[in-house]
């Protein structure tokens, strides 16, 4: 471990340090929390007005000549007293439009998504005007889903559309992955644009023209950073002549000199390194849709800073932590623009930027460090939804670090997330990352892992539902509930007539395999359509790879590539087939029966007998073989059919498991199963066992270890919930429980684990009256959500969640 | 000019406003459940009208290009409209190559899209009760100027 300062050495929790030192922390975040969301129009507007003037221009330099423009001209603005400089948005709390994307769904609901039910968001008559009238109908046959479907009009987008099977990100997204700043931190990104020069003159003469047009679009979308930080130079000025208030015409002085050499030059300092990277995420956001951007390994990337400040005497404790909490803040100021259906299956979620902590260097070595605690504090202190932040653990971290990260969780009862540095460095190694820059993972979004800023991981290309391929498998190709007798497959046969589980088996992984192959195809489509109409030239300035390669990320020019397919309803689809093998391989009902009695819901008498015998099969989450061996079946079985499949730029499929509020949504719209679910209930979240299945916290954590990580390379999320402490709970004891039993899990090759610690009657009362609680925070599956912000359907599945005694290591029954 | 000619079509066509209230009035009807098969040729007919007396919505339809085509699995709406040359034709038959066709469910699954507190098309999609073949953008305008008249008379 680096030495840390004996202030911080001393006491690691820096309780010294809160809201009475940092007034201004507490300030900003009540400023953030009770403001409202607001659309913001900005950069739509002045995208689409450059984009109209320039079409004739070479995609590449078009892209990035509107991603300049954008960050040149829109507002330098200071809505707050921060002492970091810039915003995402126009907005304290803004949700940018996006109108390449999916900007342009909430059409039908411009004038009413300021008062609509779910996550309202502020618009103006006057912006909804501007959207109605200029904006919108520029790019009415230009958003790449519309794009793909005039051109490709692949078959699986039917499919796709009907969003019971699977979702493609890409209709809306690549984002989720991690930049690399530390580029901008050592040389500035005058430096990066020097290199690209020098590139583009060693190619002259030659006929490499793409690469040269590439180089040329990196520098001039790169340039716009740099012209949105010398308005905000210019503003700081500006401002500090008109304000009274000292401290904040001081602030302003500061804002100025920093703004006028970061992040074009190198910072010097603690506060201009945090700068530079917040500037770097936005011009990021300018580029690509605010969804999982994340900001990496951020104890690293400023440690070096802190330190030779607080060596020189020049930055103190309580100054690192004000300025480390301004940049959570910041990096916070936005949120997503959806339709309100949206908000049915994706409800509560923030952008999810991912900050993740602590773990080991590239050498293998211990990585905690001053910064790391500091970041803890900033996060116990503000207990905000976003970023996302995540601690990586290694044993080399030791057991101060580790109950320090099991305290925040317990004082947050929701952040960060706990992750396995041995599990997860092997299983990206097994991915061909080599060592030292698997060693340098951060998390990406809610729960995927990527080799920071190497790794162009679209972690979240596709979004499959595993029940609807249990039901293709049941109905023979159909979905009776939702299409009736049309053949949404293949006839894999009637099920009636199978004579034994594994004919059944067998139906169900052909089923599988037919849905995911749509899915990766149609992603594919979608890849190649981004490579002609979406380039990524500001992102690749900022990568590690693209310079080298002479590529943008798009065409595969990251040092590493993947794209990410998560799983709904893992737990739910694993018991059905454990049911249906338990039931058959026991002589309770025949494969026909089993159909009947899922196909009606389990209506009548005979149908409701055939349930409680299939409840009764052992469940995934205990240790019973049969369970353990369907689990790892499935497990095994995607990772193949994915790993089999290179994506457009040359990386290969990873199958992940985390679900956001999809299990929710979907299962509140999906039909009953094999397991004994019934129809319109919510689904398993993550790769969790399913609700009260499993008596034993121990069981489940070991169940969940002995899933092979190596076969889940895109990540997963276990949730387990926790009784809170009561008046009488010993703290001390109850964080160091904590503690051991992570260890204990990640000793069991655990590879990731949230926690919400509320008791069922908790949330109830938070359900029953929202305004009472109006940040309360919890771990949805995969990111941080506030309790009011989710729909009915995730909330009660929330509610539901097993909530285990921590000291018994047992279920709390459910009243 | 241009307000001076719109002022002179209304002076023309006094019938027009009368005819705006009895749509109004008709249209407030479908949306309570009844003649809910009518909705789609009263909503359009009150378009028409709105196109021509009231500038600032006639703003949506300048420059724009547009062909639709709206049925439902039952049989009984069938109506295609075209957007060109800064107004709006409608027929009840089939047109050729619209930009968007889209079959609901029924009647009232129509209704219930164009005014429901969010005309969000997701959530039919995901509860089955439309279809749809073309570029969903065109769908998500005319649900807007749908909306907007929804909001503006009928509150």
């Amino acid at each position: 471990m680096t030495q840390l300062i004996p202030e911080i050495e001393k006491d690691v929790s820096l309780q010294k340090y809160g809201f009475n030192t940092c007034p201004l922390l507490q300030e900003l975040k009540t400023e953030l929390q009770n403001a409202k969301s607001e659309v913001c129009i900005e950069r739509a507007v002045l995208m689409t007005n450059y984009l109209k003037a320039h079409e004739a221009e070479p995609v590449a330099m078009q892209r990035a000549g509107a991603v300049r423009y954008y960050l040149a001209n829109r507002k330098a603005q200071f809505l707050d007293q921060s002492r970091l400089a810039g915003n995402s948005t126009s907005k304290i709390l803004g949700a940018p439009v996006y109108p390449e994307f999916l900007g342009l769904s909430i059409w039908p609901e411009l004038e009413t998504i300021s008062t609509r039910k779910a996550n309202p968001q502020q618009l103006s008559k006057a912006d909804a005007d501007t959207l109605n009238l200029d904006v919108y109908p520029y790019w009415m046959d230009k958003t790449i889903l519309e794009q793909t479907r005039a051109e490709k009009n692949p078959a699986p987008l039917k499919l796709m559309e009907m969003m019971v099977y699977f979702l493609n990100g890409k209709a809306s997204v690549i984002s989720h992955t991690t930049p690399f700043y530390g580029d901008v931190l050592s040389k500035g990104i005058n430096g990066i644009i020097r290199e690209a020069d020098a590139k583009i003159a060693a190619l002259k003469g030659s006929s490499a023209n793409d690469q040269i047009l590439f180089y040329q679009s990196m520098q001039t979308a790169l340039q716009g950073i740099i012209d949105y930080a010398q308005n905000l130079a210019k503003a700081a000025a500006t401002e500090s002549e008109k304000t009274k208030d000292a401290k904040q015409k001081q602030n302003l002085l500061e804002i100025q000199k920093i703004c006028e050499k970061v992040p074009a030059n190198p910072p010097s300092t603690f506060r201009e390194a945090a700068n530079a990277i917040l500037l770097c995420h936005i011009g990021v956001l300018a580029e690509n849709a605010n969804m999982a951007i994340n900001l990496g390994r951020l104890d690293q990337l400023l440690y070096p800073f802190f330190k030779n400040d607080f060596d020189k005497g020049i930055l103190t404790i309580q100054d690192a932590l004000e300025i480390t909490g301004c940049l959570l803040l910041k990096i916070g100021d936005n949120t997503n623009l959806v339709p309100e259906t949206s908000e049915q299956l994706f409800g509560g979620a923030g952008s999810v930027p991912a900050v993740t902590l602590g773990g080991v260097d590239s050498e293998g070595a211990d990585a905690i460090n001053d910064m790391t605690y500091l970041l803890l504090r900033a996060v116990e202190l503000l207990e905000i939804r976003d970023p996302n932040v995540n601690a990586r653990y290694h044993p080399l971290n030791g057991e101060t670090y580790r109950k320090r990260v099991s305290e925040v969780i317990v004082n947050t009862k929701a952040i960060p997330a706990f992750y396995n540095d041995e599990t997860c460095i092997d299983t990206l190694e097994n991915q061909g990352v080599k060592t030292e820059d698997a060693r340098d993972y951060a998390i990406i979004g809610c729960v995927e892992l990527g080799s920071a800023g190497r790794e162009y991981s679209s972690s979240s290309s596709i979004l499959l539902n595993l029940t609807a391929a249990m039901d293709l498998a049941l109905y023979n190709g159909r979905r009776p509930y939702i299409t009736g007798d049309q053949l949404i497959s293949f006839p894999s046969g009637d099920p009636a007539k199978f004579q034994n589980f594994d004919e059944f088996k067998d139906a169900f992984y052909k089923q599988l395999q037919w849905l995911l192959t749509q899915a990766v195809d149609l992603n594919e489509i979608f890849g190649h359509m981004y490579q002609k109409y979406l380039p990524t030239p500001l992102l690749s300035g900022l990568f590690h790879g693209p310079m080298e390669a002479g590529k943008d990320l798009i065409f595969g020019g990251a040092k590493y590539n993947s794209s990410g397919v998560t799983h709904i309803g893992f737990a739910d689809v694993t018991d059905s087939l454990n049911s249906i093998q338990y039931v058959l391989e026991n002589k309770m009902a025949t494969l026909g029966e089993i159909v009947q009695a899922v196909q009606n819901n389990f209506s009548s008498k005979t149908e409701k007998d055939i349930q409680k015998k299939l409840k009764a099969a052992p469940k995934y989450g205990t240790e019973d073989a049969m369970a353990v061996q369907n689990s790892k079946e499935l497990v095994q079985f995607l990772y193949e059919a994915y790993q089999a499949r290179t994506n457009y730029r040359g990386g290969k499929y990873r199958s992940a498991f985390w679900t956001m509020t999809n299990h929710a949504g979907l299962g509140k719209i999906g039909w009953a199963l094999p397991s004994g679910h019934d129809a319109n209930t919510v689904f398993s979240s993550g790769i969790t066992p399913s609700s009260q299945n499993t008596e034993s916290l121990t069981a489940a954590f070991n169940a969940v270890g002995k899933l092979d990580s190596r076969h889940i390379p895109g990540g997963y999320a276990l949730n387990i919930k926790y009784s809170p402490l009561t008046s009488t709970t010993d703290k001390d004891k109850f964080v160091t429980q904590f503690s051991n039993l992570v260890a204990g899990y990640f000793m069991n090759k655990g590879m990731q684990v949230q926690f919400n610690i509320y008791s069922y009657d908790d949330l109830k009362k938070a359900k029953k009256n929202p305004e009472k609680y109006p940040n309360l925070l919890v771990r949805v599956s995969g990111y941080s959500a506030y309790f009011k912000d989710l729909n009915e359907a995730m909330q009660d599945e929330l509610i539901t969640r097993t909530q285990y005694d921590i000291f018994t290591q047992q279920a709390v029954p459910l009243t | 000019m241009a307000i001076f000619k719109t002022f002179l079509q209304y002076l023309l066509h006094p019938g027009k406003s009368l005819r705006k209230r009895t749509l109004l009035k008709q249209l407030d009807d479908c949306i309570s459940g009844k003649a809910t098969e009518k909705i789609l040729e009263v909503l359009l007919e009150l378009m028409s009208i709105m196109f021509l007396i009231d500038k600032s919505y006639r703003k949506n339809i300048i420059g724009f290009n547009g062909k639709y085509r709206i049925q439902d699995q039952t049989g009984a709406v069938d109506v295609s409209f075209q957007f060109a040359s800064n107004k709006m034709t409608w027929q009840k038959a089939a047109i050729p190559n619209p930009n968007i066709a889209v079959n609901f469910k029924d009647p009232e699954s129509i209704c219930s899209f164009l005014f429901s507190a969010n005309p969000d098309i997701l959530n039919f999609v995901l509860h089955n009760k439309v279809s749809y073949a073309g570029n969903l953008n065109y769908l998500f305008k005319f649900a807007f100027m749908a909306k907007h008249l929804q909001l503006e008379f009928l509150g």
